[in-house]
């Protein structure tokens, strides 16, 4: 696993070979993060289901000079409640599916 | 919440920048060391990216000249042969960065692999592309040293130690016994600035080397008002205190001192990311050196003694 440094992904070293990466911003119930801001913290939800075949990897939130990674495995939980740190982007990494990202 | 890895953007992009910087540098010049060094570094897998994240134990850095810093974090409570390396540019000038690249890295490879260092050594001496050289070592541009009470040599301008002989009068001196404090690994840097007229303005140059497997290393400082160089030679002990050997010379002065002190490096709140705090301990602890030097140079002049002769305080 990586996260490419410059880019807001976090890959697997098959997808970053074969340079498939593209972040998805369109609206998908089962893959786009949803977001919730209360008080300091940031609390991100992925609707998608956590299987060992099938699962979310990873969640980013991308703030204004940084990136807040947590990884996670088949049997976390697809949401994450991070240090609000502002307005940016929400990414997350599915095994299967690729990226897909939320502009907050 | 201890799962979350952080990383930073602007020392993210500053590391490609120097990367770059790098590849250009590549194919417009002969920069063979700094290739090398760089490759070493890809080689053993060290991603400084990765090694920014939050909540590690970052220690020490390598400030190099007033243009740009660089910082090598050596992770050392782990103990593990990785090094961040921060950049700090303010200058546009290519063959000066990649020359104070190709010191800083040299210095801090130094320090996680011998052998990585070696192969840069021929006959005895390593030899630095000191682009700051033009300026800060105008009559000189090597400064090499060896390892494992080898001699240690600095030949910079008005400076040159050997083996624990002060050779110049305005040597930095590091006596023998100051390398068995530091394992052997004598790591030292010195500023060679003995006029602003003639080298410019400087402030307060800081430079520290921290060997990742024991621990010790050097700090040191060089204020252009005083026309002072300190070393600090560190190392830990199982406490994790860190002992403070300094030691003190300079134009007026060529008194040398060891001071020896102790601090708890984590009570400095040292984050990696300033070195505020770190050189304000320092120069308190100059400041106490030079009192103390003063003082007991003047009694030992009068007692007709030679300047290559210490003192070991206690403070």
């Amino acid at each position: 696993m990586y996260f490419y440094e410059g880019k807001e992904l976090v890959v697997s070293d098959k997808e970053l070979k074969d340079n498939a990466l593209k972040v998805n911003y369109e609206f998908n119930e089962k893959h786009t993060p949803s977001f919730e801001i209360v008080g300091d913290k940031l609390l991100v939800k992925v609707n998608h289901g956590m299987s060992e075949e099938h699962y979310i990897t990873a969640i980013v939130y991308k703030y204004e000079n940084g990136y807040d990674v947590v990884r996670l495995n088949a049997n976390d939980e697809p949401n994450w409640e991070f240090e609000y740190k502002g307005n940016g982007e929400i990414f997350e990494h599915c095994n299967l599916h690729g990226i897909f990202a939320i502009k907050m | 919440m201890d799962r979350i890895e952080r990383y930073n953007l602007d020392i993210m992009q500053q590391w490609n920048e120097f990367k770059q910087n790098l590849n250009e540098y590549k194919s417009n010049g002969d920069v063979s060391k700094v290739v090398k060094l760089i490759d070493i570094i890809e080689q053993n897998n060290i991603q400084p990216e990765i090694q920014l994240i939050e909540g590690r134990d970052w220690l020490v850095f390598h400030g190099v000249g007033n243009t740009r810093e660089i910082r090598v974090y050596p992770v050392v409570t782990s103990f593990c042969n990785q090094l961040v390396i921060e950049e700090e540019t303010h200058s546009k000038v290519v063959d000066r960065t990649i020359t104070s690249y190709s010191f800083s890295f040299v210095m801090g490879l130094r320090l996680i692999k011998e052998s990585v260092v070696n192969s840069f050594v021929s006959d005895g001496e390593i030899e630095y592309m000191l682009c700051e050289g033009e300026r800060y070592f105008s009559d000189c541009n090597k400064l090499g040293f060896q390892y494992h009470g080898k001699k240690l040599l600095f030949k910079c301008g008005k400076l040159i130690y050997v083996d624990g002989r002060l050779i110049n009068k305005n040597s930095i001196y590091l006596p023998t016994d100051m390398e068995v404090a530091c394992d052997r690994e004598i790591l030292a840097n010195v500023d060679f600035k003995t006029s602003e007229e003639e080298y410019g303005v400087y402030g307060v140059h800081e430079s520290m080397l921290i060997n990742p497997d024991t621990a010790n290393g050097a700090v040191v400082i060089y204020d252009k008002d005083d026309k002072t160089s300190l070393c600090f030679p560190l190392f830990y002990d199982e406490k994790r205190l860190i002992n403070v050997h300094s030691f003190i010379s300079n134009d007026l002065l060529q008194f040398p001192v060891i001071a020896k002190c102790g601090v708890d490096i984590q009570a400095l709140n040292y984050d990696g990311h300033s070195t505020k705090e770190l050189g304000e301990f320092l120069k308190k602890r100059r400041t106490i050196a030079k009192s103390l030097v003063k003082a007991e140079y003047d009694t030992q002049v009068t007692e007709g003694l030679t300047n290559a002769q210490m003192l070991l305080l206690e403070f």
